[in-house]
């Protein structure tokens, strides 16, 4: 049974993908929301093998979903022509009403590589540039991750730190630290904390919140992946 | 352009100097060591983390150090304090500095290079880009001779 999460904010819609769904609730479950304020209110948005999404929504789109999870393939829905986005990396766009049959293929596209996992193993994680580095050498692999999940750790519990003292100088300094873990990690990260970094002093302090929050909560997986990993490494 | 190394302030390389690092990340740390070791760097390193560690280094060691790589964003002095301070003295101000960093501030690579360093390099995503600058190091630094 797959787990699919649908926002959209159209109750006709909304309707319309349920019905579809019951006729195949041997293979989906199905959860929606009405807007990217429930959407980021969900507990675990991991739970989901699918994310689909209305492109427009009341209160955010599909932007915001991807901005969320830059690292996680998305199924974008739209009913508009102006509104239809090229396909990338990271997303597929289907039109309403939605079909089934493209529903399906837009789901076996998620689900190449494990489920969106970038290198075939993890949600976040990337050892490209680790693997480059170790060049097969089992024991360093071991030691650097080690070594990367404890400055992460303390990486993060200092940027919260520093927020919660109101210490710009210490978010700015501690965002700019951030980078050089995701880019070692391959969280793909780098862009937003360089945004935290140059925005530490400015008046956007919900936005620079909800993006250490966002760095949080990518990082609690990723140090579940890091312990997945090293023990790939025996 | 991820690194830019002036080559006329750099000379032959001397095996027997040693490279001074400043860089408060053990991941980066290990990091570049692991590149030197791969690219057959010879010269003994010496890492400190932080600008004031670097300068108290500079004080007590009985040997300057004949290349000092730098990373700017460190705790208590930062890359740019220590660079300030170190180019106020005649005899380290000619040791040849190369600043490491993931930094895209301009600002940083105008100040550092308005200090007179000798290379500014920000670290690539890519580890082989990282080896080639490192191998750039290897290839084109070189020592001041007078310093010591």
């Amino acid at each position: 049974m797959k787990n699919v999460l649908y926002i959209e904010d159209d109750i006709v819609d909304q309707m319309a993908f349920r019905r579809m769904m019951k006729e195949h609730s041997k293979e989906f479950t199905c959860t929606i929301v009405s807007s990217i304020t429930e959407f980021k209110k969900l507990p675990d948005i991991n739970v989901f093998d699918v994310i689909i999404t209305d492109y427009y929504l009341g209160d955010g789109g599909a932007e915001d979903v991807m901005n969320a999870f830059p690292n996680r393939k998305l199924i974008v829905v739209s009913g508009s022509i102006n509104e239809r986005l090229g396909n990338t990396e990271y997303l597929r766009y289907i039109s309403k009403p939605i079909d089934y049959s493209l529903l399906i293929q837009a789901y076996q596209w998620v689900m190449q590589n494990n489920g969106g996992n970038k290198n075939g193993k993890f949600q976040y994680l990337d050892l490209t540039y680790l693997n480059q580095l170790g060049h097969g050498d089992n024991e360093f692999m071991k030691e650097m991750l080690q070594i990367a999940k404890e400055e992460l750790i303390q990486n993060l519990a200092d940027l919260n730190n520093s927020w919660q003292t109101d210490d710009y100088g210490g978010i700015k300094f501690h965002s700019h630290r951030f980078k050089s873990r995701s880019r070692i990690l391959g969280l793909g990260l780098e862009e937003k904390a360089n945004w935290v970094e140059f925005n530490a002093n400015s008046s956007q302090k919900e936005a620079i919140r909800n993006t250490i929050d966002l760095f949080q909560n990518i990082c609690d997986k990723v140090l579940v992946e890091i312990e997945i990993a090293k023990q790939s490494f025996d | 352009m991820h690194y830019f190394v002036n080559q006329h302030n750099l000379k032959q390389m001397d095996k027997t100097k040693s490279i001074l690092l400043l860089e408060d990340d053990t991941v980066d740390v290990m990091t570049i060591k692991r590149a030197m070791k791969q690219l057959n760097f010879e010269n003994p390193l010496h890492v400190v983390s932080n600008g004031e560690e670097g300068l108290e280094y500079l004080k007590l060691t009985k040997e300057l150090p004949g290349l000092i790589i730098l990373d700017i964003n460190m705790p208590k002095m930062n890359g740019l304090e220590f660079l300030d301070h170190m180019k106020q003295n005649e005899q380290w101000r000619i040791i040849p500095v190369v600043v490491l960093t993931t930094s895209l501030d301009q600002n940083d690579k105008w100040s550092s290079f308005q200090l007179g360093i000798a290379g500014y390099m920000v670290k690539p995503v890519d580890y082989d880009r990282f080896r080639d600058m490192m191998d750039t190091l290897k290839k084109y630094w070189g020592f001041s001779e007078s310093a010591n």
